[in-house]
């Protein structure tokens, strides 16, 4: 009895630790990138650009970081009140609130919602980088676009656009205001963040096989009925597959722009995301992302074909090294 | 056999009702607005990090306090049980009057002891007061007098000196008792709502105990969910040591 409850515990134990580590970087990961503006209101009027405004089916919002409490502690986005901003007669949105120091958000790499922990970002990396902008309806009439940028693909409902002074981390939000043509876009991604989003998938499945192994392993350590001291092996086995995949995690770096707003493991997001996105760079002429994906897609076979012969190899050596003590 | 189906089903029916109230927790866990999903499990164990942190910060001081509260009563028992000194028990008679007061007559006087060592608002706030609690000396005091004073007459005229005879004959002969302390005071520290409510400043140091209780009150589903979390180590130890803990507090009760 004593054995099997010290069996169930410590799985759910490393369950625990595989967890813990698991949220720390899924909310690295998930927590969206802002830019923002750090002003001390002291009661007169500030005026923004109109670019500051986020625009979805509910209207337009116009947000701002404030330090949250309790559960919520930490940076979160908030809405202003419409009644706190306006057009003025320059077309520029006029603020006034009460007076205190506020994060004013400028652009962010997604949609923020309401109550959202984010991050700030101080320093951005000047890059060279091509936008695609997809279209749910036809591309508009007018295609203008500034000096740094030049239209290198396009299709019925998309648009290859490459930008000479592209920043990352990728803002959906500051790509869409280039011009009248992206803002009447339904989305905009960055090929270099698609990039590296299908180049992490490898490393994403060795880390969910070494936290399979880990458990697995510390499966066999309760089942096997040896009394050997050998028996070790598969908790020092599982310690350095639980440990491997530590280290792994902290090297992943996934774009928010790409993630779900809730749901990482949210499925039909990816699918339907890039779905949209490999049907509009096919159309475009561009077919790489295609082809870095199915090579993605290959080498997560691999990896996983080969961690279960090597798993299988390992527990059958053990198994009979414990046997013949 | 009519007296048996009776208390088979007074007892089926107390087990009922003390097993009900986890259950009906447990399956609401998976359900949301009569919908099934695991949203809650994703929330407070893969979206964020704060639940299971404050998880692991609490169970680290529940097993300070434990170790602490071992130490303490290991040595205080056999004192008591073993040793005499003036006034002893005068002490002991005030040991257990200390022990049958509610906590909240002594949080006063502990708050300005912790305030005058400049305590408050650390961890230590926490760990002291917890580990001088004085059911642990009290069980290991019941426990130690069951050790026949011959043998420890015999282990001292050979030779070993007192910790020896602690430590080597009085406390492995006396393991229930050992396992009782540590597990109740565990438990005492894992269920703690007002001393961090009362000895710290910050809500991100509180323990998982008192930060349940302001879990958000639009998802009652995550509410739900750290009940789960909350009552792991509890079911782990008992379930492992409920042998040594019946006997350990058999033992208190006998004497």
């Amino acid at each position: 009895m004593k054995r099997s409850v010290l069996c169930i515990f410590s799985l759910v134990l490393y369950l625990l630790l595989a967890c813990t580590m698991l949220s720390a970087k899924i909310e690295e990961e998930m927590m969206p990138q802002v830019e923002a503006k750090t002003l001390k209101y002291k009661g007169t009027t500030l005026s923004f650009s109109p670019d500051v405004l986020f625009h979805d089916e509910q209207g337009d919002h116009f947000y701002h970081a404030a330090n949250g409490s309790g559960w919520e502690s930490g940076l979160r986005i908030r809405e202003f009140m419409p009644a706190q901003y306006y057009y003025d007669i320059f077309e520029q949105i006029a603020f006034t609130g009460t007076p205190q120091t506020y994060h004013f958000i400028m652009s962010a790499s997604r949609q923020p919602v309401e109550g959202e922990k984010v991050h700030i970002v101080e320093e951005f990396e000047a890059v060279e980088d091509v936008h695609l902008y997809c279209y749910s309806g036809a591309l508009p009439e007018d295609l203008w676009m500034p000096q740094h940028t030049s239209i290198i693909g396009q299709s019925s409902h998309a648009l290859l656009v490459r930008n000479t002074r592209a920043q990352l981390p990728f803002f959906q939000h500051t790509a869409k205001t280039l011009s009248i043509a992206a803002s009447q876009a339904d989305h905009a991604y960055s090929l270099t963040e698609i990039s590296s989003f299908i180049q992490s998938l490898p490393p994403v499945t060795l880390i969910w096989i070494c936290l399979l192994a880990g458990f697995l392993l510390l499966l066999l350590f309760w089942t096997h009925r040896s009394a050997s001291p050998g028996k070790l092996t598969y908790i020092i086995a599982a310690a350095f597959f639980l440990i491997s995949a530590a280290i792994l995690l902290s090297r992943i770096d996934l774009p928010a722009s790409l993630l779900p707003t809730e749901n990482i493991f949210d499925l039909a997001h990816y699918i339907s995301t890039f779905g949209l996105i490999l049907h509009a760079l096919e159309q475009c002429g561009e077919n790489f992302a295609a082809l870095a994906l199915q090579h993605s897609i290959h080498q997560c076979l691999l990896v996983g074909v080969g961690g279960l012969l090597l798993g299988v190899t390992f527990i059958m050596l053990t198994r009979r090294f414990l046997c013949r003590r | 056999m009519k007296k048996r189906k009776a208390s088979f089903l007074i007892s089926a029916l107390l087990i009922t009702l003390c097993v009900a109230p986890f259950l009906y927790i447990f399956v609401h866990t998976f359900f949301d607005q009569g919908h099934f999903t695991l949203h809650g499990y994703y929330q407070v164990f893969l979206a964020q990090t704060q639940y299971l942190a404050r998880f692991w910060r609490s169970l680290g001081l529940c097993l300070i306090i434990a170790l602490g509260q071992l130490l303490v009563s290991l040595l205080a028992g056999y004192g008591f049980a073993k040793c005499t000194f003036p006034g002893k028990n005068t002490i002991f008679f005030l040991l257990m009057l200390l022990m049958v007061m509610p906590l909240q007559v002594t949080l006063v006087p502990n708050y300005l002891m912790l305030d005058e060592l400049r305590l408050i608002g650390t961890d230590h706030a926490l760990i002291w007061p917890m580990v001088f609690v004085p059911l642990g000396t009290f069980i290991m005091t019941q426990a130690y007098r069951s050790v026949s004073n011959s043998i420890v007459e015999a282990a001292l005229l050979d030779g070993c000196g007192t910790l020896g005879v602690i430590l080597r004959i009085a406390a492995p002969m006396n393991k229930s008792g050992l396992v009782c302390t540590a597990l109740l005071s565990f438990l005492d520290g894992w269920n703690m709502v007002e001393q961090p409510i009362i000895f710290l400043k910050d809500f991100d140091q509180y323990p998982l105990s008192v930060g349940l209780a302001s879990t958000p009150p639009g998802e009652p589903i995550l509410q739900l969910v750290c009940f789960v979390l909350v009552v792991l180590p509890p079911v782990f130890l008992f379930s492992y040591f409920k042998t040594e803990l019946v006997e350990g507090i058999a033992m208190g009760g006998e004497k």
